[in-house]
């Protein structure tokens, strides 16, 4: 298990609540922890991936009358994670420590929430989600080689636009970014009102120039909201820690306008820049993201990035940063 | 090496099969975390440290040259004692005397190649049925595990597991219970005996019979099986190759005696089939190492045999793939 008592304590998305079928089993991984998350009858469970008989993972098993069954011996699990049969015993109480370890359960945005630790706070706030004059559009997981930190900072950052995702999000040609400031909130970060000319602000087409406003919302969560008149596209980026290799982006796009554009070509759209990304991100040494800001160079165009490392000092985050 | 085991580098394991030496062709193995090359020549086998102590290239990429091994970066020869007898870049200069390869033991039986890494090795597992006139011999692998060699001997060891992971074939979810056997560990081993378990297809032929089983864990990555179903009786022997500590390569060789009307092929793919059974669940166990302290992990009556099994091999001091 990663020990950052930050990220422990945190909740992470691990599955997308309409994946799971009832009776579906599904094997995932949370700060270097196997996870099994699989749906009975008492809703959805998020358990350590290991029957303590011998080892074997849950999340090869199938569900049953609310139940998991191992399967390697087919001890039976009820959804409190409690051992309650043992088929080559039928007649034996199983011993109390046949039990597997139960983790929380939130489900929010549509995503299925867990904590290794004990919770602290809830998920991110995302008013979108239950505001009726918007459209929310999920995309993603992306599944990254590379740490969350590394991540988010490239989804605050501006700069990049006109090289990554010329033609997309920016033009080769407007590369200059203007003054802008971030700073540290009591919940994050915030940059508020960048400008930036796009040849295509929101996959309809048609360029403009927008303002975005960024905020960090957790060490591993960040929002914009890109504002047009009164058009509004925000996105939320959510990044699982998977290990200390690996993370996995889930995102939400919600857009008050454009209502009769396919949400499948919006997210078409959303896929094909972060495949632009994802080369980028991946091919960042150090793999840490340095703390010590005097460790990569940063410009005025950097601010958010700035403000993003010293948040995270201030937090006391480990994961992902040196 | 990496971890050197006391128990294990004196055992035998398999590394190859005869038929992959064909053409002169040089294999390269791995055996406790050591990389090794093997070679054959006349019917005589090579097993090697895969290295040349010139530039530390891989012999294995070499090639067998009158009766010599040939190191793929400068040539250097090395003849089938392991001396350097070549060197081409002074061909007029006699070999320095380091250049030699370390030489492991190395023999032929059941059709594979096995290597020891010591020079004082232990018995090699013995298939006694391999030289009975009366039974159909058969050898499958070897099978890549991404698994330690205990937990795959304790795999083959269990009971409890027959009647949920090979379900319709060695038991019913209906009749999953265990009763109790015998169990007795000795010096040399692990033995297993007075099991019965109703089984639909208990070796391949078919018949459903309740099927008397006996096992011996011979060496701690050798076991074997007796199997009385009917009128036919089936045996096995399982090696695991200890690659590296959570990597191993299973290899098997059964017999049948009985049975005279299957089809040798029908009794050769139920057994990989019911192998192929158990390779995800052993590959997902964790930890990899099998935990020899018993509180590590839950022992129930149908386990005495695992628990058999992990005490022998704390007692022998296994310490390659077990915690």
């Amino acid at each position: 298990m990663i020990d950052d008592p930050v990220l422990l304590n945190d909740w992470h998305v691990v599955a997308r609540e309409g994946d799971l079928a009832k009776g579906s089993v599904a094997p995932t991984r949370l700060l270097g922890v196997d996870l099994v998350v699989w749906r009975g009858e008492d809703g959805i469970q998020v358990w350590d991936d290991l029957c303590v008989h011998r080892g074997a993972k849950l999340s090869g098993g199938r569900v049953r009358d609310g139940c998991i069954i191992c399967p390697y011996h087919g001890w039976t699990y009820d959804s409190e994670g409690e051992c309650v049969r043992i088929p080559a015993h039928p007649d034996q109480k199983p011993p109390p420590r046949a039990h597997t370890n139960v983790h929380p359960v939130k489900v929010a945005y549509g995503l299925v929430w867990t904590c290794l630790g004990t919770p602290a706070g809830e998920p991110p706030p995302y008013p979108e989600w239950d505001d009726s004059a918007y459209r929310n559009i999920p995309c993603g997981p992306y599944a990254f080689r590379a740490l969350g930190p590394r991540v988010i900072e490239n989804f605050l950052d501006v700069g990049h636009f006109p090289f990554v995702h010329a033609g997309y999000l920016g033009d080769p040609g407007h590369t200059e970014i203007d003054e802008y400031e971030a700073v540290i909130t009591p919940t994050g970060v915030l940059a508020r009102d960048i400008p930036i000319w796009q040849p295509d602000p929101d996959g309809t087409g048609k360029s403009a120039k927008v303002l975005y406003t960024y905020e960090a919302l957790k060490p591993l969560t960040a929002r914009f909201t890109k504002a047009q008149g009164e058009q509004r596209f925000t996105m939320i980026d959510i990044v699982t820690p998977v290990d200390g290799e690996r993370s996995l982006a889930w995102a939400i796009m919600s857009m008050n306008y454009a209502f009769d554009v396919p949400a499948e070509k919006i997210v078409r759209f959303q896929d094909e820049v972060t495949a632009q990304d994802l080369p980028i991100v991946e091919s960042q040494r150090p793999e840490l993201l340095p703390l010590d800001l005097q460790a990569e160079l940063h410009l005025r165009s950097d601010r958010t990035a700035i403000a993003y490392r010293r948040w995270l000092r201030q937090l006391g985050l480990r994961f992902g940063t040196s | 090496m990496a971890t050197p085991d006391p128990v294990l580098v004196h055992d035998w394991h398999p590394l190859a099969r005869v038929e992959d030496f064909g053409g002169g062709k040089v294999v390269a193995s791995r055996l406790l975390g050591e990389d090794i090359v093997l070679w054959a020549d006349g019917g005589v086998y090579h097993a090697w440290k895969d290295l040349c102590i010139h530039r530390g290239a891989r012999l294995s990429l070499g090639k067998v040259k009158d009766h010599c091994l040939q190191c793929p970066y400068h040539g250097w020869t090395y003849n089938a004692a392991g001396t350097c007898v070549r060197i081409p870049a002074h061909p007029e200069q006699k070999p320095p005397a380091r250049a030699v390869v370390s030489v492991y033991g190395c023999r032929e039986a059941y059709g594979w190649v096995w290597g020891c890494l010591s020079q004082t090795p232990n018995e090699l597992p013995v298939f006694p049925e391999w030289t009975s006139t009366d039974v159909r011999n058969f050898t499958m692998g070897p099978y890549a595990m991404e698994a330690g060699g205990p937990r795959i001997i304790e795999n083959f060891l269990d009971l409890a597991h027959l009647p949920v992971v090979h379900e319709g074939i060695l038991g019913v979810e209906s009749r999953a219970e265990i009763n109790r056997y015998r169990v007795e560990k000795t010096p040399d081993g692990v033995y297993a005996s007075e099991i019965v378990v109703w089984q639909p297809d208990p070796d391949g032929s078919g018949q459903p019979a309740a099927a008397h089983h006996t096992y011996r864990v011979i060496r701690p990555l050798a076991a074997y099986l007796t199997k009385a179903a009917g009128t036919s009786v089936f045996t096995m022997m399982i090696v695991a190759t200890p690659v590296d500590e959570a990597r191993s390569k299973a290899w098997i060789v059964f017999s049948m005696k009985g049975a005279d009307s299957t089809p040798s092929q029908q009794l050769y793919d139920w057994t990989e089939r019911v192998f192929l059974q158990d390779k995800p669940v052993v590959q997902s166990q964790r930890p990899e190492l099998l935990p020899l302290d018993l509180q590590a992990e839950l022992h129930l009556n149908c386990d005495r045999t695992s628990i058999a099994y992990r005490q022998w091999l704390n007692e022998l001091g296994v310490s390659f793939g077990t915690s």
